[in-house]
């Protein structure tokens, strides 16, 4: 009897529990697709799997998992986050894949020096219409848009420009007036960056005004082609895929970028450090390229960029930084709110109130 | 009359210890606005110092990976992302230090991210400082007052003051039936293989998995705090490890065979019939435990080694080599449980002088010989009886009792004593202070250290640590031995006889200072035994309901004054245990002289666990 008791917690109770959740549980989930997904930091290897393929239509049920630090979970491009995931909690989220195509399903809560590696892919095939269905990835934004120079202003603001105040100076000198997110006008300046829109009104007349007050014109054509709603939602995008690097405030001094290593060109218009701060200051003084994430509260080079220039950087990433690529995680719509709401680190009122 | 003075003055000096108002914080009261940087696995600043009454604004801002905060005492609680600060306000009213710990899993060390909050004055640390002084001077007066006078007396402690249990029906039965240990260990034997299981394949983030909750948390605060120090190696009686080996060799569970053993029977050599073996095996679990206890595919791995050990061993060595020469554990639970007030003794060791057939160390058919290699009617301590019960049912005399007695008697025990021993008692004592300094101290550099994976600097902590445990603390022990020689002016026992007697009064310290540090993590980190025991793999599963508790720091608050009482108890314990054992070679006054650089050598233990903890 004691030996059958034996037997029982040395081989019969290891083989039950293995049974139960190996054998039983995934039998009694038929009816969705059970995907267990495991998060790790990317430097103990990222995603586990890698690559999902499922059917269109199935239910599929994702149960998520980290095993070292809190992850975050999103699929790019069909509105799924799930929030944070708790080191050793079980995340669910349940949907079904109607949608034929690829997805980018990543981290999005700063987690290892690699952290925007952390990246997988969700495939959606059509058993009915095989072949390949896929739409060819997006190319490098807008072709023929130079993204990779300095885009130093000609001018720039002394002081945050205000889109109230310009609206007021807009009333007063009756201007037409412009409705919201008028599409035209968003256009237009989508390829403007506020310098030469500034320089354009500058010599457009106006001699009574004040540079301050042409600013603040500017600052109110500039969010009356947007409305408060789609600056919410990229506060909220920003705020979850940008500030971890680029800072809360914008300020370029999020804790990710400290990570960012500094690389040595032979540009001479790169900025000049020493290792001094290695400890070793006998060293040659020598060039880096400034890695650190930009500061969207720098004015100067702010005022010097387009939302389109500001939106192909957003989707291709690169330019020589440790900036990853959104374009397979943001709709353009996304990404659009997103520059919208850069904007408001160079210009305050974006919401008119 | 005397005795009831003494008593009066005493208790009084501790009430004016512990309540005399102190002048409390009469400044302004000033607003401190702080950025805590929360990193793996450390604080910046890692001691924050305020004035009661204070306004504290913290801003928590992790910088590698999420983070959180949580402030004892004061249950305040806040988690920051990376690129996200998380506020924390409130008002420092109440004095005392408090640690803060991280409140969000962030890898294996998490559980040791650690910092110090002090409200000053720091009343409460102040008043166990007193009262640690003053129950050392209290303690050496007491016994330089009501010494008795003579010379010296190597006369055993008390050895009629003794209850014996098994006079009590119920509880003789029961001891004698077979079936008593091995259905203990059958139980025990079902969670082990649950730990190795989980360890092995369940996840590997600690505070979800059974094996470093239940055997780190649980398993380790009930040995150090309840069965050790009252029931002893009671823990020995029930411990799985070395019950398939047993099984193996004995051919047999519940039943009593004749058969030949399974094992090759070998003699255990003599030169090695000593504890040194399991105090270099304490030192390596030591030294890795940083890594064994906050990654539990190891902890299932040592398990798995331990167990293996322990069939191998009793498939070439006859009866149980692994619990008596090798397992780490056994041997400060040994050392310890001469602490205990239970005991396993003959009832009169005439008996057994008249009695040549020794059944209880060679068997007989209703019983084994002594697993644990002792021969019963010489046992004078508790250290290497395992409590197997088995002299019980062999002894053909009934002449085994088991018996409640005064705590600590076998301290006092000459026979016995040892130079290994010795070291047991100044590793634990080390290792419980090491502990609390690197584990729960806010010193982040200390832990990146004991943490780290390169080879090189793994080596120089284990240095280090090595060097702390057998050289630096033996070392002012040795010193404080010296003085107690020197200013007793004893010349008969030879230093280094003296360096092992007073050793064995450090064990009732050591153990007071294990029990403090368990409280330290039981309260913080108990409740995650609920979330554990639904889900010991961490696979999802609910068996009890109990899968979503969270964790729930209890009674925090209450955890340093706890640890005062016991540590102050153990102050007194080991001090009254260092002059009995100078009793036995010196003269009352010798003695007392003598007892001060040992008293005062455990009042700065004390005092630096204090600090530690409290200061």
């Amino acid at each position: 009897m004691a030996l059958c008791a034996l037997l029982i917690i040395l081989i019969g109770f290891p083989t039950g529990v293995f049974a139960y959740q190996y054998v039983y549980l995934p039998a009694t989930h038929a009816e969705a697709k059970v995907i267990d997904l495991v998060a790790r930091a990317p430097e103990a290897g990222g995603w586990d799997p890698e690559y999902i393929i499922v059917n269109k239509g199935d239910t599929v049920r994702l149960r998520i998992t980290g095993h070292d630090v809190v992850h975050g979970f999103a699929i790019g491009k069909l509105g799924i986050d799930v929030g944070p995931i708790v080191p050793g909690e079980i995340a669910m989220v349940e949907f079904v894949a109607d949608k034929v195509g690829r997805f980018t399903y990543y981290c999005n809560v700063w987690c290892d020096p690699y952290h925007y590696r952390m990246r997988g892919t969700l495939e959606v095939v059509d058993p009915a219409a095989p072949g390949d269905p896929f739409v060819a990835e997006e190319g490098p934004g807008s072709v023929g848009l130079d993204i990779d120079s300095p885009h130093a202003a000609e001018f720039y603001p002394a002081n945050p420009p205000s889109a109230v105040r310009g609206r007021t100076l807009a009333n007063q000198l009756e201007l037409p007036a412009l409705g919201d997110g008028s599409t035209e006008l968003a256009e237009v300046l989508r390829g403007q960056s506020p310098s030469a829109v500034f320089k354009a009104i500058r010599q457009g007349g106006f001699a009574s005004l004040s540079n301050e007050e042409v600013w603040d014109l500017v600052a109110y054509l500039w969010f009356t082609s947007t409305t408060p709603e789609r600056v919410a939602t990229g506060e909220a995008l920003y705020a979850k895929n940008c500030a971890a690097c680029h800072g809360e405030t914008g300020g370029g001094d999020g804790p990710g970028g400290r990570y960012l290593e500094k690389q040595p060109t032979m540009d001479s218009t790169a900025v000049v450090t020493t290792h001094g701060e290695t400890g070793h200051g006998d060293e040659e003084p020598s060039r880096h390229l400034e890695k650190q994430p930009t500061a969207f509260t720098n004015a100067k080079t702010m005022a010097g960029g387009s939302s389109e220039i500001y939106y192909a950087k957003i989707r291709r990433g690169g330019m020589g930084t440790g900036m990853p690529y959104w374009g397979t995680i943001f709709t353009e719509e996304e990404t659009w709110s997103i520059v919208d709401y850069l904007w408001t680190f160079l210009f305050k009122d974006a919401r008119m109130e | 009359m005397r005795k009831l003075i003494f008593a009066v003055l005493f208790v009084g000096l501790a009430g004016v210890a512990l309540f005399a108002p102190l002048p409390l914080h009469a400044g302004q009261q000033s607003e401190h606005y702080l950025t805590l940087e929360a990193r793996s696995f450390a604080f910046e600043p890692a001691v924050i110092q305020v004035n009661q009454g204070d306004r504290v604004i913290l801003e928590l801002e992790s910088v590698d990976v999420t983070h959180g905060v949580y402030i004892d005492g004061y249950g305040v609680e806040a988690v920051s992302e990376p690129g996200h600060k998380a506020r924390l306000e409130f008002v420092a009213d109440r004095v005392g230090k408090f640690k803060y710990r991280c409140a969000m899993a962030c890898g294996t060390l998490h559980p040791f991210m650690i910092g110090e909050l002090v409200v000053r004055p720091n009343i409460p640390y102040r008043r166990g400082v007193a009262l640690a002084l003053l129950a050392t001077v209290g303690s050496v007066v007491y016994l330089w007052h009501f010494a008795q006078r003579g010379s010296a007396t190597h006369v055993s402690p008390n050895p009629g003051r003794r209850i014996e249990l098994t006079r009590i029906p119920l509880l003789k039965r029961l001891l004698l039936w077979r079936g008593f240990q091995p259905v203990l260990m059958l139980g025990t034997l079902f969670g082990f293989v649950l730990a190795v299981m989980t360890g092995l394949f369940g996840t590997p983030v600690g505070s979800k998995n059974f094996a470093i909750i239940f055997v780190w948390i649980v398993w380790w605060a009930a040995l150090k705090i309840v069965l050790v120090p009252l029931t002893g190696r009671l823990w020995c009686t029930m411990c799985p490890i070395p019950a398939p080996g047993e099984w193996l060799q004995r051919r047999g569970i519940l039943v009593k065979r004749g058969d030949k053993p399974l094992s090759l029977a070998k003699k255990w050599p003599r030169k090695l019939d000593n504890v040194w073996l399991q105090n270099i095996g304490l030192l390596a679990v030591t030294i890795f435990s940083p890594i064994i206890l906050t990654v539990p595919s190891v902890t299932g791995i040592v398990l798995l080694i331990f167990i293996v050990m322990a069939v191998v061993l009793s498939l070439v060595f006859e009866r149980r080599v692994f619990c008596r020469y090798f397992c780490p554990v056994g041997g400060f639970v040994g050392l310890y449980s001469m602490v205990s007030p239970v005991e396993l003794r003959v009832k009169d060791p005439e008996v057994c002088r008249n009695h040549r057939e020794k059944e209880c160390y060679l068997g007989s058919a209703e019983g084994y010989g002594c697993p644990w290699m002792v021969k019963p009617w010489r046992l004078q301590r508790n250290a290497q009886c395992g409590l197997c019960t088995e002299c019980l049912k062999t002894c053909p005399k009934d002449n085994v009792a088991v018996n409640l007695r005064p705590f600590g008697s076998d301290l006092l025990v000459e026979a016995g004593r040892g130079l290994g021993e010795a070291y047991n008692a100044l590793i634990m004592l080390t290792c419980a202070l090491l502990y609390s300094a690197i584990f729960l101290g806010p010193w982040g550099w200390l832990k990146d250290w004991a943490g780290v994976a390169s080879v090189s600097g793994r080596a120089l902590y284990a240095g280090a640590f090595l060097a702390v445990n057998l050289l630096v603390v033996p070392g002012l022990f040795g010193l404080a031995t010296a003085l107690s020689k020197g200013l007793s002016g004893v010349r008969s026992v030879s230093l280094k006889q003296l360096f092992i007697n007073h050793s064995y009064a450090l064990v009732p310290m050591g153990l007071s200072m294990w029990i403090a540090f368990s409280f330290s993590f039981l309260f913080v980190n108990g409740s995650y035994a609920l979330s554990v025991i639904s889900d010991p793999f961490g696979w999802g599963w609910d068996l009890f309901g109990t899968r979503g508790y969270p964790w729930t720091p209890v009674l925090v608050e209450v955890v340093p004054y706890l640890q005062v009482v016991t540590l102050i108890a153990g102050l007194v314990f080991s001090i009254y245990v260092a002059y009995r054992i100078g009793r036995q070679s010196a003269d009352e006054s010798q003695a007392i002289r003598g007892l001060i650089p040992i008293a005062a050598f455990l009042a700065v233990a004390t005092v630096a666990f204090l600090r530690l903890y409290l200061g």
